[in-house]
């Protein structure tokens, strides 16, 4: 099969549905008009870039369970039947008949096997994948029969489900189509899901057509999802006052222009992600625990909401956001105090105190760098901006490159599960992930504890604990959740997952 | 003929040198950064195995030489190796989103030549009356007004308010009349600095051309100004704007980068911009390797066209040697 | 001096040149005085259109525009000169040297120019950028070197023509060292050329300042230039249009104003060259 094409239009099926589909254009509800913000990297759902590859991979793919938007639990996918026979086994019956795009032919528990197999010892060249972690906790998967299977674990996990088996890293490939396609699975997926990856036009956008032979429940109700990849805010937002897309991520700053406009409305939602302002604890005067309270208190948080996010998004208090298990409901709120942080400062014995401040170099973040410098100099801490690029900031993150680093803005994004956000927090990660380079053995523990404890209410202690500890620390000044904004048309009703910023394509459908 | 012959091959292989020139400067460029060149190349993704197999592809344990001919060889057959994070030949996904550069820059380039001559030659019939001088200074304007800011203002004011060209995207593949309609605006604001440079080209060459013994002898006897123009002052003309083709292809090239951020098209610009920030340098460099083909084979054709027009050119530029 | 200025006023497009260059410098340097702080965040003011605190609006943080906008010009205007005088410097004494050495001197140095000149000049500056960074020196380097090449074939060719002149030869005759010759007797003639390329030079350094600045690659913000400025106000187009329109005004002025002025400064310094 000749990969190199530039579309991969994967047979004959997908052709016929794409030009029929345009050929029924005039209906608006056959075809789906959306915006991407950046284009697809690595469709490979174990080496997948961000959230526009989890919308396609979800899209197309199938899993073993999958979680409706706004359910606390999972229903079945591809699975008939799963039965949990202890804390660490279970064994899955797959649905008959469930065929792969491309005429790769029907799942199977081999598949299931194989694309567990990749997550545990790494692909075809032996290299891990990128998101090996989330199916970490999985020792081995057995077969046992065409379609079914036993699946055993090193440990329970609370978060395999969630951010396993029922995600994007759970997506069921074809065996056969990924040992004949080799590296190219990157930019064309196969998989057994709702919708198959017609056509891609890099860097422009791509096109998502409705499989006729899907058999399974919520088979989606456009027949087309036509992406456009719109990396300007400006831009888009113009787009979909156009009408040239239907559904488009936006910035506050056109939420109100976009409600004016009749026929159209936005739809706020609150993220889950997490931003804070982290301090370096081996640089300097911040490994005084005393400065960094005076920063803590001197850094004036509702006037970077108020600046640099319009005064649109909520104010976290703490690393897990309302709705994610472990939320810490009352942890303090510090206020804005340079006078006590002027104090805490002669306390600890500094006149001044010179750091630099490391961002990215967006308007948004560059806004909350400078609110900070200005309103920490009253207080006698003096910061000099240093604005990276993407490439250059989220290098940081390997090889003990953020050791250099004093305080940063650092903007994480989030999964459902709480072990998600603490993980980048361990000892383990001082250079990697963890920018701060603090280091608690309780922490380590309690993070471990609640990785394998299946108790919700002795989750939540943990977690609760931990984030304690943070803030005892004092080594991060949260910042927002986040707030999400979606331009919509009236007719249409989107579904968007506990983290905003995936969606399930099939459950798109008309008011 | 001969001078013009000659001219064209001495051109073609110092065109050929240029190239190889350039190439090897690139190599240079790139082993001249601090630090060692895989992890330049690999940026925040290079885990040991990338490495490892990223330095053999280079050729890293030979020799400098061996490594620049390797570079070359490969470069020379479109080997640009693999993309580190889709895993695809950089070759192709430079060579898809070509195309639309290229359309854009030719469509430029085709728009300041059909507006900015006749502009020329209209403003060069009555020199210092209204028109002249109104399209003196819109000329001058239009030049310094950076295809940036142009670009926003289109945006604004055609897409957002009048809603009578798209917005964004390169249009419905295959379908040719959508795609000119999204390639409007984009054209628009990387031509029209240079409408206004053709067009005081054309208006200054003309005039001096007209000006010439030869062509008052016979304004003296008679013979129609439009005659004038057509037969004798517009071929010598246009000879600077000829000249100018080249260049002027570059910079469109560079302008679109502007053009395809703002109007959300594909294209080689928007690709170079976002290999920057993911600092993906071997797009990047592949990326520029093929603008710089396109860029020297563009001022290749303009001074053989250049020469064939006028043969003057060849004889002089021939004389005082390469 | 006062001659020239006088030529300039009188010639077509040059008192048009000149009033538009004074203004926007004047501005640039009487800005501090007229406005306050531009580094002042005041973020209940954001995003104001124009009043009496604040003629030109502010912008998405507070900043008072007008500061701002003065600031961003002096910063465009500063870089455009060092970088300038800069090539203008290194061309003129390697065009110098390599039209008064001749043989393989002059046709490697012409080599190297015409490679440089194989890359159009902004996505030369890119490739340079994306490796090398940009911090101020640095950028201010790179973008000198791709400027570089013009002025360095200015000077040569000019050097050519006077190589050959009388006056040269016999001083090389008297064994005159030749960086004597260059320096006293050559770069004087030179200049006026090499002048008048600097001149009609700045509008594409402003714009190139100005366009990579706009990419995120060239003035790194906070910190202010016109290009800078102009993304800020196309990214709050929507909400505010006066920070995007006012640096584009002051953007067009200064190319506009420094065009004109370049071509008067040519028309009377070098009229050899064709319009």
């Amino acid at each position: 099969m000749n990969i190199r094409r530039r579309s991969f239009l994967l047979g004959s099926t997908a052709v016929g549905a794409l030009a029929m589909v345009r050929a029924a254009r005039a209906q608006d509800t056959a075809r789906l008009k959306v915006r991407f913000e950046h284009d697809i990297g690595n469709l490979d759902p174990g080496n997948r870039i961000g959230s526009v590859e989890d919308n396609i991979i979800n899209a197309c793919c199938q899993t073993l369970v999958r979680y409706e938007p706004g359910a606390t639990d999972w229903t079945l996918d591809a699975a008939r039947e799963i039965v949990q026979v202890s804390d660490t086994e279970f064994t899955f019956e797959l649905n008959p008949g469930q065929m792969f795009s491309g005429g790769y032919g029907e799942m199977t528990a081999e598949d299931v096997k194989f694309t567990i197999d990749r997550f545990i010892h790494g692909d075809a060249n032996g290299n891990p994948l990128a998101f090996a972690d989330d199916l970490g906790a999985i020792e081995s998967v057995e077969v046992t029969g065409p379609y079914s299977g036993r699946v055993r674990l090193r440990h329970p996990s609370p978060a395999l489900w969630r951010v396993g088996l029922g995600d994007a890293s759970g997506a069921i490939l074809s065996k056969k189509a990924v040992e004949e396609l080799g590296e190219a699975i990157g930019t064309t997926l196969v998989g057994s899901g709702r919708y198959e990856l017609a056509e891609w036009r890099p860097n422009e956008g791509l096109t998502l057509v409705r499989r006729e032979d899907f058999a399974g429940v919520n088979p989606g109700h456009y027949d087309e999802i036509a992406v456009r990849v719109i990396p300007e805010e400006q831009t888009a937002a113009l787009a979909f006052m156009a009408d040239e897309t239907d559904f488009s991520p936006v910035t506050y700053e056109f939420r109100d222009r976009i409600n004016a406009i009749p026929g159209a409305h936005v739809i706020d939602q609150d993220g889950t992600d997490y931003t804070w302002i982290g301090m370096n604890v081996e640089a300097g005067p911040l490994s005084d625990l005393r400065v960094r309270q005076a920063i803590r208190l001197g850094i004036d948080i509702d006037a970077i909401l108020a600046g640099a996010y319009g005064g649109d998004a909520g104010r976290a208090r703490s690393m897990l956001a309302p709705g994610i298990l472990g939320y810490w409901e009352d942890a303090p709120s510090y206020g804005y105090d340079p006078v006590q942080a002027r104090a805490l400062l002669d306390e600890a014995g500094y006149a001044s105190v010179d750091l630099t401040f490391t961002s990215l170099n967006d308007a948004q973040s560059l806004a909350v760098a400078q609110i900070a410098q200005a309103t920490l100099a009253p207080a006698g801490v003096n910061l000099t901006l240093n604005a990276l690029d993407p490439g250059a900031f989220w290098a940081m993150g390997a090889n003990d490159a953020s050791a250099v680093l004093e305080l940063a803005l650092v903007p994480y994004s989030s999964k459902t599960d709480p072990g998600f956000q603490t993980q980048w927090f361990l000892s383990g990660q001082v250079g990697l992930w963890n920018w701060q380079r603090w280091q608690s053995e309780e922490f380590d523990r309690l993070h471990a504890e609640g990785n394998s404890t299946m108790d919700n209410a002795r989750r939540e202690e943990i977690y609760i604990r931990m984030q304690q500890l943070l803030d005892e620390s004092a080594t991060c000044v949260w910042i927002t959740h986040g707030r999400h904004h979606f331009a919509c048309r009236d007719w249409l009703s989107p579904a968007l997952l506990t983290n905003p910023q995936t969606w399930q394509f099939e459950n798109f459908a008309p008011v | 003929m001969r001078a013009v012959l000659r001219f064209s091959g001495s051109r073609l292989i110092s065109a050929a040198i240029t190239l190889v020139g350039a190439m090897v400067a690139l190599f240079l460029i790139l082993r001249l950064v601090p630090g060692d060149v895989v992890s330049v190349m690999l940026g925040p993704r290079a885990t040991p195995e990338l490495r490892a197999r990223l330095a053999a592809e280079m050729g890293l344990d030979r020799g400098t030489l061996e490594q620049l001919w390797i570079f070359l060889s490969r470069a020379a057959v479109g080997d640009f190796g693999t993309d580190v994070i889709s895993r695809r030949p950089i070759f192709d996904i430079v060579t898809e989103v070509l195309p639309h550069t290229l359309a854009l820059a030719l469509a430029g380039m085709g728009t300041s030549l059909l507006a900015g001559i006749p502009l020329g030659v209209l403003a060069a019939w009555r020199p210092g009356g209204l028109l002249d001088r109104a399209l003196g200074v819109l000329s001058v304007s239009l030049i310094t007004t950076p295809a940036l800011v142009v670009a926003i203002l289109l945006l604004v004011v055609f897409s957002a308010h009048l809603r009578w060209l798209p917005v964004s995207g390169a249009g419905e593949p295959g379908d040719l009349l959508d795609q000119a309609a999204h390639l409007v605006l984009p054209t628009l604001a990387i031509a029209l600095g240079w409408i206004g440079y053709i067009a005081r080209l054309v208006r200054a060459a003309l005039l001096e051309v007209m000006a010439e013994p030869h062509v008052r002898t016979l304004r003296a006897y008679g013979v129609s100004e439009a005659r004038l123009v057509r037969h004798f002052a517009l071929r010598p003309a246009l000879v600077p704007v000829v000249a100018i083709l080249g260049i002027g292809l570059g910079d469109m090239i560079g302008s679109a980068v502007f053009a395809e951020l703002i109007f959300a098209r594909p294209g080689l610009g928007r690709l170079m911009e976002a290999a920057i920030g993911n600092r993906n340098y071997p797009v990047l460099q592949a990326s520029v390797v093929i603008v710089v083909v396109i860029y020297i084979t563009a001022n290749l054709l303009t001074d053989l066209l250049n020469a064939a027009l006028d043969p003057r050119v060849a004889r002089s530029l021939h004389e005082s040697g390469p | 001096m006062t001659r020239i200025l006088a030529r300039i006023w009188n010639g077509p497009g040059g008192r048009l040149g000149l009033t538009l260059s004074a203004a926007v410098v004047l501005f640039a340097l009487l800005g501090p005085l007229l406005a306050p702080d531009p580094d002042l965040i005041d973020v209940l003011a954001r995003l104001e259109g124009p009043s009496l605190a604040h003629p030109l609006g502010t912008d998405n943080i507070g900043r008072d525009q007008l500061a701002r906008l003065a600031l961003g010009t002096r910063t465009a205007f500063l870089y455009a000169l060092v970088i300038i005088a800069i090539s203008a410097t290194a061309g003129s004494l390697f065009g110098i040297a390599m039209g008064m050495a001749g043989g393989w001197a002059d046709r490697i140095g012409t080599a190297v120019f015409d490679i440089a000149s194989a890359f159009p000049p902004l996505i030369l500056a890119f490739g340079l950028i994306a490796l090398y960074g940009s911090s101020p020196a640095i950028f201010i380097i790179l973008v000198a070197v791709v400027f570089t090449p013009s002025f360095g074939r200015t000077a040569r060719a000019r050097t050519l023509s006077l190589r050959h002149q009388s006056f040269i030869e016999a001083e090389q005759l008297l064994g005159l060292p030749p960086w004597r010759i260059m320096l006293v007797h050559v770069l004087p003639n030179v200049l006026p050329a090499v002048l008048v390329m600097g001149s009609m030079l700045i509008p594409s350094v402003i714009t190139i300042e100005a366009g990579l600045s706009f990419l995120g690659l060239g003035v790194r913000p906070p910190a202010a230039s016109l290009g800078t400025i102009i993304k800020d106000g196309y990214q709050f187009l929507n909400l505010s249009p006066w920070i995007a329109l006012n640096a584009c005004l002051v953007l067009a002025a200064a190319t506009l104003g420094s065009t004109l002025l370049g071509e008067s400064l040519r028309r009377i310094l070098d009229p050899k060259s064709a319009a």
